[in-house]
């Protein structure tokens, strides 16, 4: 193999390629669906026909088969100089300013010369064998430059971008023809392909144009790889090999060498293809990589919170990845019928399989001649899945949150109605016995009648009072003054009150109301039950991180000290369970002895800030 | 002392109550006080004494209550009875059911001039006595079961004319006779007391006291043995040795509560 066998075989593969072209685009023509496109098939027939007859002319010849017939090869360049006609009217058509005049004047001389040229090979083949006639070529040649600038002036500020390639297409025609016209043979290999092979760019552009996406799906990608892939071997031959070969003659080593080449060829086919198929995503199609796209949506998505901004957020990722002009999502009543594609394959509907409501995204007007292929489906119900599975989990992370919201709710509440409750205890008995030691003082002594009312309103204020669950041990403190003071009235000398609380002690924190109903049962069970009376004693101290909190009182006492149920009365149990919520394990301790008083002791955990200043005064002691 | 006058006596332990309700009937020109006691023992013995036709008695007081006065009262000595409560739940439906007049505190001159009305009224009836004896004892027995009252620390007991208080820690068994209880106590006292058992039996500690059978209720604490009787039922000996039958029904309740680890 020498430099003078790589133009055969730049031959060979360029008319292959082209074959396989132009049997796509004839394929794609009559199974597109819609009305034939006669313009395309035409096309799809001229380049088919082109291909086949130069690869049994010439392709084969090198190959040492050679049965080409100089009919058979003016077919071929009869087909060929028909090529610029379809070309022409092809860009006629797809451009949208010309006239119907305009149309007629360039297109009829167009076909009117392809005829004539056509014509002259067969003559030419039926008389002298002489194909193709060069004659025939170079009038095409001379011909299309003219209709090219008609072509240009026609289409003339059109915004479209074809444009341009179709008049490039034409130019590589114009110089094809006129390369065929001149040679015969033996030029440099490069410029057998541009000559040869003018044809290929025009079903490329054809292909990349109406059926991009299945030129990319079905051919591109592999002819890429095989073009390139033929390129190398090419390259290796003939700058590796040829020269190599040239210079020491035929042995084993020769031989080996070459067989190595060849299987480093064969290994390096597979990297190939892959920057084949990324090439053609990337550059030509300039489709994003779908892995990147479910990456990036399943990424992109799980920050968002609500089932509306994941739908949105998907349709926002989604469109360009599917060169869709608009997704929009919508909710559905009904649920599944999963994916559906218009027959178009323009546009689709994509079920969201995720709970009640259902979505469904709605995938409009694809732009740039996409159509939905497998692949996007695939991509499409892959992120189905992945939206829908999204929305579930937020949907029941909106749930939880919902139930942790209303638990949350509900304690507060339960809390606030206990709280209230307690309040609303107002012994009554206590604020009728209350009244009638006014009604009493008010006869015998106005002043301290009037003081006790004040008393009484001021206890009634503090009890009533809606702020927060915590007040300061001296708010309790000064409730429990006025209770005591009021009962003081009532009971006279049989009641006797002492409170030992250090002032420092009266800034911490404590639950509203645990101490008050202690002192309340201190006077109703040990003061009122006794005729004689005696001393209620309120004392309180630290310990660790703790209030303990004594109401003593020397009264009649209780024969009977349950640790669960009624003899504790109602006013306990409450301050037990309530101070238990707040941490303590054991808050209350009762002790009795009937006839000699009763001792109720409370543990009230210290609020955290109490209990760092509380450390923090031990300290600075 | 004026004839014409309705003859009153009040019994309130706070002193400011008692007054202030004093100070209201003295208002009243044809009302006398004949006497005010401080607590329920000396409303006994100043109703007994100065036999008023009316008395006001507070519903809470230590040791005996208002409740507690008449049950101790001799039936030929009880007057009418108005009761003065501040507040009770139980005892205002209790007396209202039973025709038992009651004033609330703070009291009101115009309510106790009803009060006073109508105890002037129901004086010119024959069986006054025997009707507001029954009256009382209806209603003290209907608050009772309904849970109003504290439980029972001590149980007044009236031996002839003075009242002792019997602590319930001392007591071994009550056992039903008739209308009548018998208290037997761990010095080995007994007493009797007018009084039904299930009445006593709602104010007494249910850890504590226990029953036998239709007439007798125990202080667990006291009982040292309990034998096995043919026909699967129980006798208890008692710390002051008193031997008791248990019934078939109560000794099945006994087994399961009392014999069980």
């Amino acid at each position: 193999m020498t430099t003078d066998t790589a133009a055969p075989l730049v031959n060979l593969l360029g008319f292959i390629t082209g074959l396989v072209l132009y049997a796509m685009l004839l394929w794609m023509a009559l199974t597109s669906g819609r009305e034939l496109n006669r313009l395309i098939l035409l096309t799809g027939f001229l380049g088919f026909a082109w291909n086949a007859g130069a690869l049994a002319a010439y392709g084969l010849t090198n190959l040492g088969i050679a049965w080409s017939t100089p009919l058979l090869l003016a077919g071929a360049f009869g087909a060929l100089c028909f090529l610029p006609s379809a070309v022409v009217h092809s860009a006629l058509a797809a451009s949208e300013k010309v006239s119907r005049r305009e149309n007629l004047a360039i297109w009829i001389p167009a076909y009117a010369m392809s005829s004539i040229a056509a014509a002259m090979h067969v003559y030419a083949a039926l008389t002298s064998g002489e194909v193709p006639s060069q004659f025939a070529l170079r009038g095409v040649t001379v011909g299309f430059a003219v209709l090219i600038f008609a072509l240009l002036i026609v289409t003339r500020g059109q915004e479209n971008r074809g444009r341009i390639l179709w008049v490039v297409a034409m130019s590589v025609f114009a110089v094809s023809a006129l390369h065929l016209s001149e040679h015969q043979g033996s030029d440099p290999w490069w410029m057998q392909l541009a000559g040869h092979h003018a044809s290929l760019p025009l079903a490329l552009l054809i292909l990349y144009q109406d059926f991009r996406f299945a030129l990319a799906d079905i051919f591109l990608k592999r002819a890429l790889a095989f073009i390139l892939l033929a390129g190398l071997t090419f390259g290796v031959f003939a700058f590796g090999m040829s020269p190599l070969l040239q210079s020491t003659p035929m042995n084993e080593q020769s031989t080996a060498l070459m067989l190595a080449m060849w299987v480093a060829t064969a290994l390096t086919y597979p990297s190939l293809r892959r920057g084949a198929a990324w090439f053609v995503d990337k550059v030509v199609l300039k489709r994003v990589d779908y892995a990147e796209v479910v990456v990036k949506l399943s990424r992109d998505i799980d920050k968002c919170a609500s089932p509306r901004s994941v739908l949105e957020e998907t349709a926002r990722i989604l469109a360009p990845a599917v060169s869709a002009s608009s997704i929009e999502w919508l909710e559905s009543t009904t649920a599944g019928g999963d994916l559906r594609v218009e027959p178009d394959r323009r546009s689709a509907r994509v079920a969201i399989p995720t709970g009640y409501p259902h979505y469904v995204l709605h995938i409009r007007d694809l732009t740039g001649g996409r159509r939905l292929l497998s692949d996007d489906l695939a991509l499409l119900e892959r992120a189905a899945l992945i939206v829908a599975r999204r929305i579930d989990a937020v949907r029941s992370m909106q749930e939880r949150y919902r139930h942790e919201l209303q638990e949350q709710e509900m304690r507060k509440l339960a809390a606030e109605a206990e709280l209230r409750a307690l309040r609303a205890q107002i012994n009554p008995h206590f604020l009728f016995n209350a009244l009638t030691t006014i009604g009493y003082l008010i006869q015998s002594a106005p002043e301290r009648a009037l003081g006790t009312l004040l008393k009484l309103s001021g206890l009634l204020r503090g009890l009533l009072k809606s702020s927060g669950e915590f007040v300061t041990l001296g708010e309790e403190l000064d409730i429990i003054e006025a209770y005591l003071d009021i009962e003081r009235e009532r009971f006279e000398d049989r009641l006797r009150v002492r409170i030992e609380v250090p002032v420092e002690l009266r800034r911490i924190r404590i639950p509203a109301l645990v101490i008050q109903p202690l002192v309340e049962n201190a006077i109703k069970h040990g003061i009122s039950e006794s005729r004689a009376g005696g001393e209620v004693r309120l004392s309180a101290h630290l310990d660790e991180n703790m209030a303990v909190i004594t109401v003593a009182d020397t009264g009649a006492g209780m024969a009977v000290v349950q640790d669960r149920g009624r003899s504790r009365g109602m006013g306990l149990s409450n301050v037990e369970e309530r101070l238990r919520r707040y941490g303590a394990s054991k808050p209350l301790t009762i002790e009795s002895v009937a006839g000699t008083g009763t001792t109720v002791v409370i543990r009230v955990p210290l609020q955290p800030a109490d209990a760092l200043a509380q450390s923090a005064s031990v300290r600075s002691r | 002392m004026n004839a014409d006058k309705l003859r009153v006596a009040i019994a309130d332990d706070e002193r400011p109550a008692r007054s202030f309700l004093a100070s209201i009937l003295r208002t009243f020109e044809d009302v006398e006080i004949v006497g005010e006691a401080a607590n329920g023992m000396d409303a006994v013995a100043l109703i007994e004494s100065a036999r008023p036709d009316l008395a006001l008695l507070d519903l809470q007081m230590p040791e005996v209550d208002g409740l507690g006065v008449i049950r101790l009262l001799k039936t030929n000595r009880m007057p009418l009875v108005a009761f003065v409560t501040a507040y009770d739940e139980y005892a205002v439906p209790a007396f209202e059911v039973n025709a038992v007049d009651y004033v609330l505190k703070p009291v009101e001159a115009a309510r106790l001039r009803k009060t006073i009305d109508r105890a002037r009224e129901r004086l010119g009836r024959e069986d006054y006595r025997a009707e507001e004896t029954q009256n009382l004892r209806a209603a003290a027995s209907e608050y009772e079961s309904a849970g109003g009252r504290s439980p029972l620390l001590r149980i007044p007991v009236r031996r002839r004319d003075e009242i002792i208080l019997v602590s319930v820690q001392n007591l071994v068994s009550i056992i039903a006779d008739g209308e009548l209880l018998h208290l037997h106590t761990t010095n080995n006292e007994a007493h009797t007391i007018s009084y039904r058992l299930r009445d006593l039996e709602s104010r007494l500690d249910p850890a504590r006291f226990v029953r036998l059978g239709r007439g007798a209720l125990v202080n667990v604490e006291m009982i040292r043995r309990i034998l096995p009787m043919p026909g699967g039922t129980f006798n208890v000996v008692l710390n002051n040795d008193q031997e008791l039958r248990v019934s078939r029904l109560q000794s099945r309740l006994l087994r399961e509560q009392l014999l069980r680890l």
